[in-house]
């Protein structure tokens, strides 16, 4: 049989994302990939070096994102702190990480629910999406909003918890942990699912290192690398953490991956909410930025990196944004090539990928 | 306080390529991205790794004083997914960078080299 293209996007019931792949096939074997990035620029860093002060660029930076608002804010402001030498309580920092973690499970939750839902699952889709949706109020009960949330501030962070809040919410993430343990038992056994996702679009180590790709996909192939554990900006080693990996490199891995984490980011909330400490939730700050400084923080789709260079002024020199879907593009591309087109979905979404954080 | 180590390592345009590939190691060293800074009257280029055993260990190989129409090596059959942020750096800044196309982030239609200090925001 000849050559056939088929188009993947900008718009696909799959991917609502503004990036088109154009697929040659041939026998429904992906023969090369063509991929179009450039639908909507939308000049955030532009923007951050000429319309927005220091003291307001957060909230611009937290709409690089809707899901993971959170990590370019904790990206932003932990350089901004540094450059500004300020030192912030400890009480804010575990409420940070209350805050990341409990992104971090919504999001692991809307990627695992879409891969449920591109392999024939819709059912478990629902599901997924309705254990999401817990940790969405709980958020919005911590936050004020389900999604962007400016949560964290110069110096600290805006809100903070009070006594029956805390409890609430352990009672609510307590309910929550077995059927999340229960959802994770499904992925791992199911037959029919593995049927779908076992082998599919995988990556090996070697691939993983040598394309640099980040975040769970990294993790599901084996690689041990995460920000939080190799780039100190909060105190993880006090809350539980633990860095999760898989081997097996593919679709079902890197869905692994992401259950595993949601289960210790659960632990590790518990743990913040039973060892909170006391103090002020946010410290005043003086000067202004001057100086340069790289930032490496962990959102859910893996490293987020921030490089930040101040003169004195208001108004930063460059803002530089390396979101982890922008790490993990090139060998997606690559990955495709031997596949077969039905399976694309499924490795596309594997990948978690956010088009609203790479055209930023 | 984050405390991050960073390591400047001063290159030049011309010896860039040879000095990173005498030290990369993608079992050492992860690659980040490239970062273009315009000062106004030039470009510094940061080409940036972190280290995956060091925590909070970042290499930065630095190009200070590069002209807007200079000519940028590629560092792709180094580092294999270089090209994407090498593409930006043509897109963004307007740069002359090698083997990158103009057009992939951006639509022919749309204000070209976003990130020069030169370039306005309204056409």
């Amino acid at each position: 049989m000849g050559k056939i293209t088929i188009p993947f996007g900008s718009q696909h019931v799959a991917l609502p994302e503004p990036v088109s792949f154009l697929f040659d096939t041939q026998n429904e074997i992906i023969s090369d990939v063509h991929v179009n990035l450039g639908y909507v620029h939308r000049g955030i860093e532009k923007a951050a070096i000429t319309k927005f002060d220091y003291t307001n660029l957060a909230f611009l930076l937290t709409r690089v994102c809707g899901l993971c608002s959170i990590t370019h804010a904790s990206g932003y402001i932990h350089g901004l702190e540094y450059l500004l030498n300020a030192e912030i309580s400890k009480r804010a920092e575990y409420l940070r990480m209350l805050v990341i973690e409990l992104d971090r499970m919504h999001s692991h939750l809307l990627a695992n629910g879409h891969v449920a839902e591109v392999v024939g699952y819709e059912n478990l889709f629902m599901q997924t999406f309705r254990y999401r949706e817990k940790v969405m109020e709980i958020l919005e009960r911590l936050t004020g909003n389900r999604v962007q949330f400016d949560y964290y501030t110069i110096g600290g962070v805006r809100r903070d918890i009070d006594l029956e809040d805390a409890k609430e919410i352990k009672k609510e993430l307590l309910e929550l942990k077995p059927k999340l343990e229960k959802l994770t038992e499904f992925f791992e056994t199911d037959y029919t699912f593995g049927l779908k996702t076992k082998n599919i679009g995988k990556i090996t180590k070697e691939m993983a290192l040598e394309y640099g790709v980040v975040g769970p996909i990294a993790r599901a192939s084996g690689v041990k690398t995460d920000a939080r554990a190799e780039y100190e900006y909060l105190p993880y080693n006090e809350i539980g953490y633990k860095l999760q990996t898989r081997k097996d490199g593919d679709v079902l891995a890197r869905n692994l991956v992401r259950q595993d984490e949601i289960l210790n980011s659960l632990e590790m909330c518990l743990n913040i909410l039973d060892n909170l400490p006391e103090g002020e939730i946010k410290v005043k700050t003086k000067g202004r930025p001057k100086g340069e400084v790289f930032v490496r923080v962990e959102a859910p789709r893996g490293e987020c990196f921030y490089y930040l260079k101040g003169n004195g002024s208001k108004i930063f020199e460059r803002v530089r944004i390396r979101v982890p879907t922008y790490a993990n593009l090139p060998i997606l591309k690559d990955l495709f090539i031997g596949e077969k087109y039905s399976d694309a979905q499924a490795i596309v979404l594997s990948f978690d990928p956010c088009m609203s954080c790479t055209a930023r | 306080m984050i405390n991050p180590q960073m390591e400047f390592i001063k290159v030049t345009l011309e010896n860039v390529k040879e000095t990173i590939k005498k030290w990369y190691d993608p079992n050492k060293y992860h690659y980040v991205t490239i970062n273009a800074t315009d000062t106004g009257e030039d470009i510094t280029i940061d080409w940036i790794f972190s280290d995956l055993k060091e925590k909070n260990k970042i290499y930065v190989f630095r190009a200070e004083n590069i002209g807007y129409k200079d000519f940028i090596p590629s560092i792709k059959d180094i580092v294999k997914i270089s090209w994407l942020a090498e593409f930006e750096l043509a897109d963004l800044f307007g740069l002359n960078v090698q083997d990158a196309p103009k057009g992939v982030f951006l639509e022919k239609e749309s204000i070209q080299a976003p990130l020069r200090k030169e370039t306005k925001w309204e056409k």
